[in-house]
């Protein structure tokens, strides 16, 4: 039987992007008309399974990836424990997570900065050292939630028979999404191995802008039909908006941030984000 | 620790007994917390199965009191398992198929002119098929799977069971209210006057008026009516519901059951 692996990432590091990517490639269906039963067979995401009353397949019929942004020490992950044999973990600059999170917020001026602010000061546990600090929330900190995903031995501390973890940056992903893609199929061993073509087709056909678009048409099943209003479509706005952007406050306040933690700046820069 | 799921198919009142029992354990009036698509956590004791699970958390099985929870899933739901043997009660709410609908179609926010498409489908499927995609059955068989305690153990082994009509805690929610209580076991000897005022906290039109529920979204909370005519669906509808208690032994079964007929 196939171990379990979890493809896992703070949020809006492009875990979602590499569970339909996999589930693209794997039903050679371009992203934006995969069927969601079918994606959910192959690559679903735990709290979609929980919001339907399910677990996490434990048979022959158990997927090939399943997507999670919660720390690995929480509670709700310990039913999978003993069956967990690999983790995909996607790693992306914190100053693109805030970013990106400020932008989705659709929050302008003031209240854009005031949460930027907020999560630069959340990106490590505050006021005692990070060791010692409980997890914050479901994902922990960035801290917490990179260093604990991306080192083997870390994950081993909850997944004892876990065999190796492979790390995505998303940046690289953003920028030659096929050959992020080929490390990951390669790294999950899919039956027949990595056809070079197949992945090809499935990041042509699977850009993020329409994945987004595709998600946010999508009704509720069975609903829309009754409806006269169904969710507009929103147009995906993938331009970068640095920290400067938002407020130089907020770019100082990163870099102080980093200078008053040393483990956070150290993780900064082992995955190539510039620390200072 | 003993754990309680209040279990009901959507919009048969599982808010409102839970509002009650959290009025009667507070002796006040609960103050309600809209969180996107109900009300959550209006008591220590009442905690929600999806916003711990969004939190990482599970249900605390190490706390000393009874926890009531509500869910609307059938009882074979996967995500279950590791609360089976701590389950010692069910308190499964029923109400006729008739008021769900119109309810749901309220709380679905249903345009005028797809009422009677929505009956149609609502009747074909035996509630919303997209409630059986989230794993809470059809009607009937949400009913049977609750409510048949040899089906039901096969679930919650150590479970007991009781069962409330919607029609009869509107009709006389200070009994139902205190056979709930006592089925719960929150009291040995229910205080009749704290009852009394728990069912005037949560009165439908005092919580229809506290309610805040996201603006682009519909009230919560409807009228409560029951034994609704399907005439106003438009011509037809109320002979297919007819036509499918003709046909259908088991939906017919549920609604004979529960004193539904007709």
């Amino acid at each position: 039987m196939r171990a379990l692996t979890w493809v896992s990432s703070y949020p809006r590091s492009g875990c979602d992007w590499t569970r339909v990517l996999v589930a693209s490639y794997l039903l050679d269906v371009p992203a934006p008309d995969l069927d969601t039963d079918e994606a959910d067979r192959v690559a679903p995401d735990l709290m979609d399974l929980f919001n339907h009353g399910r677990m996490v397949p434990r048979g022959d019929d158990r997927p090939y990836l399943v997507k999670t942004q919660f720390h690995p020490g929480v509670e709700a992950l310990r039913p999978y424990r003993e069956a967990t044999g690999k983790v995909v973990c996607l790693v992306r600059d914190p100053r693109g997570v805030i970013s990106s999170h400020v932008r989705a917020q659709r929050l302008a001026g003031e209240e854009r900065r005031w949460l930027a602010l907020w999560m630069v000061e959340q990106l490590a546990p505050v006021g005692r050292p990070s060791q010692d600090a409980g997890i914050s929330g479901a994902s922990g900190t960035w801290l917490q939630h990179v260093r604990d995903w991306t080192s083997a031995e870390r994950v081993r501390r909850h997944f004892p028979h876990v065999e190796d973890v492979c790390v995505v940056r998303f940046e690289d992903l953003r920028r030659d999404p096929a050959a992020a893609l080929r490390v990951v199929l390669e790294f999950l061993d899919v039956a027949g191995g990595v056809d070079a073509d197949r992945v090809r087709r499935t990041v042509e056909r699977s850009a993020l802008r329409d994945i987004l678009a595709a998600a946010r048409r999508a009704p509720a099943r069975g609903l829309a039909a009754f409806q006269d209003n169904p969710p507009p479509v929103v147009e995906v706005d993938d331009a970068e908006l640095s920290l400067m952007d938002i407020g130089e406050d907020v770019e100082a306040a990163y870099r102080k941030r980093l200078a008053e933690e040393r483990e956070l700046a150290a993780l900064v820069r082992q995955f190539g984000y510039e620390a200072g | 620790m003993p754990l309680a799921w209040i279990s009901s198919y959507p919009k048969s009142g599982n808010t409102w007994v839970r509002i009650l029992l959290a009025s009667y354990r507070q002796d006040r009036g609960v103050r309600l917390r809209w969180a996107g698509d109900g009300f959550k956590n209006l008591d220590a004791t009442d905690p929600d199965l999806y916003d711990l699970f969004a939190e990482g958390r599970m249900l605390p099985l190490d706390d000393p009191r009874l926890l009531t929870v509500k869910t609307h899933l059938l009882p074979s739901a996967e995500v279950f398992e590791p609360y089976r043997d701590a389950t010692t009660k069910v308190l499964h709410v029923v109400r006729n198929p008739r008021d769900i609908m119109p309810s749901a179609e309220r709380f679905l926010t249903v345009s005028a002119r797809h009422r009677e498409a929505f009956a149609r489908h609502f009747i074909a499927h035996r509630g919303m098929e997209g409630w059986q995609r989230y794993g809470y059955g059809t009607w009937p068989q949400h009913v049977r799977e609750w409510t048949t305690p040899d089906v039901l153990r096969r679930h919650f082994p150590r479970a007991e069971l009781c069962v409330l009509r919607y029609e009869d805690i509107k009709r006389d929610p200070v009994t139902s209210l205190h056979t709930a209580i006592e089925f719960l076991g929150l009291d040995r000897m229910p205080d009749l006057g704290r009852i009394r005022r728990a069912v005037g906290h949560s009165a439908l039109d005092k919580l229809r008026a506290a309610e805040r529920p996201d603006p682009d979204k519909p009230a919560f909370f409807g009228t409560g009516l029951s034994g609704q005519s399907l005439t106003s669906y438009g011509p037809g509808i109320e002979d297919a519901y007819q036509a499918l208690l003709r046909d259908d032994p088991q939906f017919a079964g549920c609604v004979e059951r529960f004193g539904y007929g007709g």
